[in-house]
């Protein structure tokens, strides 16, 4: 339990953290000539997922947490 | 007789000649080297004026940067300075205009400006990103001429998608691409690490989107970036996986 709590944190960190920089490269991805029409609608959708991942990181924690003690 | 006269009018003239010559060969001497010094300061101003005369015909040297590799999609800005090859003085545009010409690697004239002169001294062309848009080779050429002289220099600019190129920095975008993939997979299939498996598939993402954007290294086609999606795939896969663990929905 401690040690899903911990590693989520990290993760929640790691990922927050690192959310700009990861919309900053798909911004730049999409200006490339080479990425267009669906590609590039996709690849914009990467930023989405990944605030996703971090999101349902910190869903499960809660959830978890909230299972363990009986009140869910 | 007559050969001791005739001999002493030899020893006569030999030796008046010799009181005589001696003095005359002295003056001589002091004649022929004042003669000597005066033509030979002349002559030797005469060759100097006649290599600087030739020195000044030789036209422009023009030096430019030494990098050769440049970043595609990217403005460049480039510079270089010309110089009077004769006296190596600095020239500037008040009677010398200079141009800068690129071709891409079909041939094609792709740009052809005037180039700024700045107070700094150097000249310098501000190259907008979209003449390189394609990777590959680009031929250039500058030529500079006025007041009756002239100078060129012609190169090759390599784009690549990082602007570097060599395989120096190979080995270690290898690793980082092997440390990523592995820390994702053995947390996953060995470790069942929940945690460490979403932060090694947001690292994927992220590093599938980096190699869309930057290439590997001096490669940036249609496979890298089908592995760029399959990187981004594999670790969206990976980590929506584990959450689903995580919410024990699987």
């Amino acid at each position: 339990m401690l040690g899903n709590i911990i590693g989520g944190f990290i993760v929640i960190l790691v990922g927050v953290t690192l959310a700009p920089t990861v919309a900053d490269e798909v911004a730049g991805a999409q200006n490339n000539s080479n990425i267009t029409g669906a590609s590039s609608t996709i690849l914009g959708l990467t930023t989405l997922f990944y605030n996703l991942s971090i999101a349902s990181t910190a869903i499960g924690i809660a959830a978890q947490g909230l299972r363990n003690s009986g009140l869910m | 007789m007559i050969k001791k006269k005739q001999e002493g009018d030899k020893t006569e003239a030999l030796t008046l000649r010799g009181v005589s010559l001696s003095d005359k060969s002295l003056s001589t001497f002091f004649c022929f080297l004042i003669l000597g010094i005066f033509f030979s300061s002349n002559f030797v101003l005469a060759k100097n004026v006649y290599l600087t005369a030739e020195n000044t015909e030789k036209g422009f040297i023009i030096v430019e940067p030494l990098q050769k590799t440049l970043e595609q999609n990217l403005n460049y800005t480039y510079s270089f300075f010309v110089y009077n090859e004769s006296n190596g003085v600095l020239i500037d545009n008040s009677t010398v205009d200079c141009m800068l010409y690129i071709v891409d690697s079909n041939g094609n004239l792709i740009y052809n400006q005037n180039s700024n002169y700045t107070s700094d001294g150097y000249w310098k062309n501000n190259i907008q990103k979209n003449i390189f848009l394609e990777l590959g080779f680009y031929s250039y050429g500058v030529k500079c001429e006025g007041g009756g002289l002239g100078g060129a220099l012609s190169g090759i600019w390599e784009v690549t998608p990082s602007g570097k190129s060599g395989s120096s920095n190979i080995v270690f975008f290898v690793f980082v691409i092997i440390l990523i993939y592995g820390i994702t997979f053995i947390s996953f299939f060995y470790g069942k690490n929940i945690p460490l498996t979403v932060l090694g598939g947001m690292a994927m993402i992220f590093l599938g989107v980096y190699t869309i954007n930057k290439g590997i290294i001096i490669f940036r086609d249609s496979l890298t970036n089908y592995v760029s999606y399959l990187t981004i795939g594999i670790g969206f896969i990976l980590s929506l996986w584990a959450l689903l663990e995580q919410f024990e929905v699987i």
